[in-house]
């Protein structure tokens, strides 16, 4: 992938995240569409792109917590990168395969970001993993498998 | 040479990896004020822009909603405002005879969110009024139902709102009615408390916990929150700390006030109220 075209796939995941955020929300939970990308990157493009962008997408998001800069950063390109190496050990195109991917790389995530997050604070961490990280991972998972989707069609149709 | 050129080809995944992970530390390690300065950056240069469009999109899509919705609140409001204007002359009348001192005008500036943060805690609002409109760092904001935080960065068109849920944010509080003061603010994971509460206290769980306007930031008599339940500080262990319900569901804002200063307001700025030296009218906190 040239990098133009990455960058504008970075644009792109910026927009729709930043047009269907706060309407794709359940209550308390929110689904993390960066993480999505992330591991999409991985998962296609391997390590090296995945872990890229891990830290653009997490540095967005960092610069909305004015407390804990380069967290998000963290978190996702340890993801991006993990997805990346071992892509080719269970990557399918079945989509129970792939809601178990983002499942799995949202618990991750989650566990890294609270995991510093909350160190010094008197809040469980398992508890904040059970129940919020959780369900936002099945459905950040669900939806992550409608957007998988829609990229391969694109980039099918657009022959890369 | 070329032997280590080669040797950062063969590696360059783990080498690009590496680099990242300790940009990220780099990032987390950050003093206060630096990692602050940079958030920001990374927000106006990058986010913003976005956020704009978005923002105008969203608000032409729901304009004509609004504008049929606005259309039945006309008629009844123009019911209540003769209502309104009566009662307001009997008060001017009665304080006349009562020899009231002259009340002091609060300014407020209509805002909408444009956005609520992105990541995990984010914990701030990015609203689409700056200080050409007359905002500036540490003026409080609030909705109806209460208190939801105040401005801590201001651009000329838009304002970032530290929220009650921010770790850092705290406001010199009251129950209503009672003299007793503490501080309230979040605890971790953005939980909502009265913390500095002596062991005697008289505050029970469904007292309501208003803003004493001590700290000279807050107005006095913004709710709060309602108090759930009390339990010792965690740390000292000789003082209470209330945990507290919060007046304002943040999931649900999209539009919300600045309180302004009069000296620095614009012209469109509307006045929401007259009164003395609280917000007694408004919140009617006994």
């Amino acid at each position: 992938m040239s990098n133009l075209r990455f960058i504008l796939f970075l644009l792109t995941l910026f927009f729709v995240h930043l047009l269907f955020y706060q309407y794709i929300s359940m209550g308390e939970i929110f689904p993390d569409l960066f993480l999505v990308m992330v591991v999409y990157a991985g998962l296609i493009w391997g390590p090296e792109w995945g872990s890229l962008t891990g830290f653009f997408a997490g540095m967005a998001q960092d610069s909305f917590s004015f407390t804990y800069f380069g967290l998000h950063a963290l978190a996702k390109v340890l993801v991006g990168f993990s997805i990346g190496k071992v892509r080719h050990s269970f990557f399918s195109g079945k989509p129970t395969v792939q809601i178990a991917i983002i499942l799995a790389a949202k618990m991750v995530h989650d566990a890294v970001f609270y995991g510093i997050y909350l160190a010094r604070t008197d809040e469980s961490f398992w508890r904040q993993l059970l129940f919020v990280s959780a369900p936002a991972a099945l459905y950040t998972a669900v939806l992550g498998v409608a957007l998988f989707f829609l990229f391969r069609i694109h980039q099918k149709s657009r022959g890369w | 040479m070329s032997r280590f050129f080669l040797f950062l080809w063969e590696h360059r995944q783990s080498l690009l990896f590496l680099l990242l992970i300790l940009l990220s530390l780099a990032a987390i390690s950050l003093s206060g004020e630096n990692r602050f300065n940079l958030a920001r950056q990374i927000n106006r240069t990058l986010i913003t822009p976005f956020q704009m469009v978005v923002s105008k999109a969203d608000y032409y899509l729901s304009l004509k909603q609004e504008n049929e919705r606005l259309r039945k609140n006309n008629f009844v409001l123009s019911l209540e405002l003769y209502h309104l204007e009566q009662a307001r002359q009997q008060n001017e009348r009665l304080k006349a005879l009562l020899d009231f001192s002259p009340a002091t005008p609060i300014h407020f500036i209509a805002s909408r969110v444009i956005s609520g943060g992105i990541g995990e805690r984010a914990n701030v609002f990015i609203i689409d009024k700056g200080s050409r409109h007359g905002i500036r760092i540490n003026l409080p904001v609030l909705v109806p139902e209460g208190l939801v935080g105040k401005i801590i960065e201001t651009d000329p068109a838009r304002s970032v709102v530290q929220l009650y849920t921010h770790q850092d944010f705290r406001v010199s509080a009251m129950p209503s009615g009672k003299t007793e003061r503490g501080i309230a603010g979040s605890a971790s994971g953005g939980r909502l408390y009265l913390f500095n509460i002596p062991l005697r206290t008289s505050i029970t769980p469904g007292d309501l916990i208003v803003s004493s306007g001590m700290g000279g930031i807050f107005p006095k008599g913004i709710p709060i929150g309602e108090v759930a339940d009390i339990e010792r500080e965690r740390e000292m262990g000789i003082k209470l700390r209330a945990r507290l319900n919060p007046s304002v569901n943040l999931d649900k804002i999209s539009e919300l006030f600045v309180l302004a200063d009069s000296a620095f307001v614009s012209p469109g700025a509307g006045i929401l109220f007259e009164t003395g030296d609280s917000l007694n009218l408004l919140w009617s906190d006994q």
